[in-house]
């Protein structure tokens, strides 16, 4: 069995009397692309930073690499890589100095790769970092965190800031990561068609909770719609445990269910009396169902 | 009205470190003024009076050094622009705000002044008003200038000629011109000067279509080069040593070599220009050796204050290789001992003059104690006060700086008492146990910092960043 590379159990976070995490336990093995998604206030950026060590966890674990997150060694974090929301450049200095800075507080640097990178993303290394724009700003702590070629990476965020064709780019740079099956990225969007064309597990936070962790495919596969014409009055309230919404009118009714499968459609059928049509969902559909 | 009134408060009550200072300086100026009042002297009368000038001074610094600045900041949006009558109300808040602060200094310096003996109220009122009308005209033309330099990189010099300002100032009110001002006919002018330029600046704030902000939020030394001109700074891969990395991204500035240079100058202009106006006004030996004792204190608390921004700032290098918390609160801490002693060493030198003036008056030990030992002895108190920051909620956080801002306060006035007096008295007994109190505080507190900072939490010790595109 491949050890998880990122590990939570029951993970709790509170500041004061406001709880901002819940019982988080989540697994990430190696060679995942892993989208986190939520509204604002959900948790993604508090979730990233327990992760990361910047911050204790109230109750419960994260480990990274299997060791405690809060006390990450050395070695351990030569092989992270981390773009904040909000980028974290010094304003006075160029583009080209935080390279500089950068490769100089890292054990190894891949020049070549972030001279390929800043070509073709065009990032103006020669510029005061206060004179670049929020993408261009953006492009650049996204070139700080690949430099030294992690076999983790963290992107809180990563694209609010890019244009469509940068954004694209990247995304055809995190495709090309995660192809190498040594690579792990997490990373949090509210952009969703891109986490539809590069992730194959998604968590999906609502106030704190995953109330979603796996697979894309199964999430798709798992949550659909369900249009209901039965041959007799419905009941007010479908005997669906996993809906999360669902509308009655009479004989006929809609519900959106997150545990679907064949058994469970040939008891519903046998139980309600009724045909049942099975609509599949967008990605972006299924986010608005799990927080209507 | 409730827009005008937020702006005031804004204004007034910035948060932070602002809210802190009025706290304490209006504890002190209403002490003062309390014990004088009823004839209560636990210290000498002077130290109650200077001490009383000192309130006065924290509660109106902060505000005369920010409001200014967040002013610019505050009508920078365009969505203001939008608000109906959004920058009438802005400037009427700014003048209020203004007029504020200059009726809290008239009055509490006006009641601070010694009065003459059988001064009726209505002399008292008169002094007040003169303090008033003098204090709102000053407020006004350092608020109004320092809205419009601030935009420049270089708009920082206007803080010089305050220096001079202060050199020949005595010589300028005691000329007929400056007898003029103060009469009652003078007074009147000024006042109608000073409201006519706020006319003319709510105007102009009014139909200007719209203000720059300046988008800057590191400190303006050491970035000449790349950021005042503009230009593109081509060229070579500049090479770091891991040493020069971390102290780039720590302190957030460029060049750390030539920021200090530059900081050095400017404070060593800064303060020569105060020490010659305080010598020039012929001060009696015990005094000038309070000057020099107060100019050593700011010396070493000064650096102290920039604490708080290292230890956030660390968090930029929790991620590199080869730091863990022990290794940042170690790093923080060599960072803050060098600041800490070079601005300590600095006001040592530049009171020099003042030092050896006053040694026909006291003890040379005496002296180098209170001028050397005490002020670092509290600086190096307060730096791991604030190192332990860290952690905690707010209330604890400002419980624990308020007891540390008010003993250091107490240590300022036993000084400066014991200087005055010059006598084996309290003050001067006191003086000894309360820095040894300290010196005993800081490994006590160094260790309770360090331990804070194992589990130091940067989601709320987070770096503050005012502007981001």
């Amino acid at each position: 069995m491949t050890e998880a590379l990122v590990s939570t159990r029951t993970l709790s976070k509170a500041i004061g009397s406001k709880s901002i995490l819940r019982d988080i336990t989540v697994d990430v093995s190696p060679g995942s692309v892993v989208g986190i998604i939520g509204k604002n206030g959900a948790g993604k950026t508090t979730l990233m930073d327990i992760l990361l060590g910047f911050s204790p966890a109230t109750a419960g674990t994260a480990q990274l690499f299997g060791h405690d997150s809060f006390t990450l060694p050395a070695a351990i974090k030569d092989r992270i890589g981390f773009v904040p929301q909000r980028d974290e450049l010094v304003n006075n200095l160029t583009g080209r100095q935080h390279l500089a800075l950068t490769a100089a507080l890292q054990k190894r640097w891949n020049h070549a790769l972030i001279e390929r990178l800043q070509a073709a993303w065009e990032v103006p290394l020669d510029r005061v970092v206060f004179k670049l724009s929020g993408g261009e700003r953006q492009k650049l702590s996204i070139l700080l965190a690949l430099g030294h070629e992690p076999a983790l990476l963290l992107l809180d965020e990563p694209v609010a800031s890019l244009d469509p064709i940068s954004r694209r780019e990247f995304l055809r740079e995190m495709i090309a990561i995660a192809g190498d099956q040594s690579r792990t990225v997490l990373f949090s969007t509210h952009i969703i068609s891109d986490l539809e064309r590069v992730a194959d597990v998604i968590w999906i936070l609502r106030n704190g909770t995953i109330v979603w962790a796996g697979p894309l495919d199964t999430l798709k596969e798992n949550v659909v719609r369900l249009s209901i014409h039965s041959r007799q009055p419905l009941p007010r309230i479908l005997p669906l445990p996993t809906a999360l919404t669902q509308q009655v009118t009479a004989e006929r009714a809609s519900a959106v269910v997150t545990q679907w499968n064949e058994p469970e459609a040939q008891r519903l059928r046998l139980e309600l009396n009724a045909d049942i049509e099975v609509e599949p969902l967008s990605l972006e559909d299924i986010f608005v169902e799990f927080h209507s | 009205m409730k827009g005008i009134a937020r702006v005031v408060w804004l204004l007034l009550w910035g948060g932070g470190l602002q809210n802190w200072l009025m706290v304490i300086g209006g504890c002190m100026t209403l002490g003062s003024l309390g014990a004088l009042a009823a004839h209560w002297h636990p210290v000498p009368q002077t130290v109650l009076v200077f001490l009383g000038f000192m309130g006065v001074m924290l509660t109106v610094i902060s505000p005369f050094f920010a409001d200014a600045i967040n002013f610019r900041s505050i009508c920078g949006p365009r969505s203001i622009w939008l608000i109906p009558h959004g920058r009438l109300k802005l400037a009427a808040g700014a003048f209020l705000a203004q007029l504020l602060l200059a009726v809290f200094i008239g009055v509490a310096v006006g009641a601070l002044l010694p009065a003459p003996a059988h001064a009726t109220g209505a002399a008292v009122i008169h002094a007040m008003t003169q303090v008033l009308v003098m204090a709102f005209a000053c407020l006004t033309l350092h608020f109004l200038c320092f809205y419009w330099v601030n935009q420049y990189r270089l708009g920082i010099l206007v803080f010089l000629p305050y220096g001079l300002l202060l050199v020949l100032l005595p010589g300028f009110m005691r000329s007929p011109l400056g007898a003029l001002l103060v009469s009652p006919n003078g007074l009147g002018a000024v006042a109608t000067a000073s409201v006519l330029a706020w006319v003319l600046f709510g105007v102009r704030l009014v139909t200007v279509r719209h203000i720059r902000v300046a988008e800057r939020t590191d400190p303006v030394v050491g970035t000449f080069s790349a950021a005042a001109t503009g230009a593109e700074v081509a060229g070579a891969i500049p090479r770091y040593s891991t040493q020069q990395a971390m102290t780039i991204l720590l302190s957030g500035i460029a060049n750390p070599r030539r920021a200090s240079i530059l900081t050095a100058l400017a404070s060593c202009g800064l303060f020569a220009l105060i020490m010659l106006g305080i010598l020039l006004g012929k001060p009696a030996a015990k005094s000038a050796l309070m000057w020099g004792f107060v100019l050593c204190c700011f010396g070493s608390l000064i650096p102290v204050a920039m604490v708080d921004a290292l230890s956030r700032r660390a968090s930029f290098l929790w991620l590199k290789p080869g730091l863990d918390r022990a290794e940042l609160f170690r790093l923080v801490e060599r960072g803050s001992w060098r600041r800490l002693l070079v601005g300590n060493i600095t006001a040592f030198l530049l009171a020099g003059p003042l030092v050896i003036y006053g040694t026909r008056f006291q003890h040379p030990g005496m002296i180098l104690f209170a001028i050397l030992a005490a002020p670092v002895a509290a600086g190096a108190a307060l730096l791991y006060v604030w190192l332990l920051q860290v952690r905690g909620t707010v209330w604890g956080g400002t419980l624990t700086m308020i007891t540390a801002g008010l003993l250091l306060l107490l240590q300022i006035l036993f000084g400066s008492a014991a200087f005055v007096s010059g006598q084996a008295d309290a003050s001067q007994l006191l003086l000894p146990w309360l820095v040894g109190s300290e010196i005993l505080l800081v490994p006590v507190l160094r260790h309770l910092a360090g331990r804070r900072w194992q589990r130091i939490d940067w989601l709320i010790h987070k770096p503050v960043r005012l502007n981001q595109p």
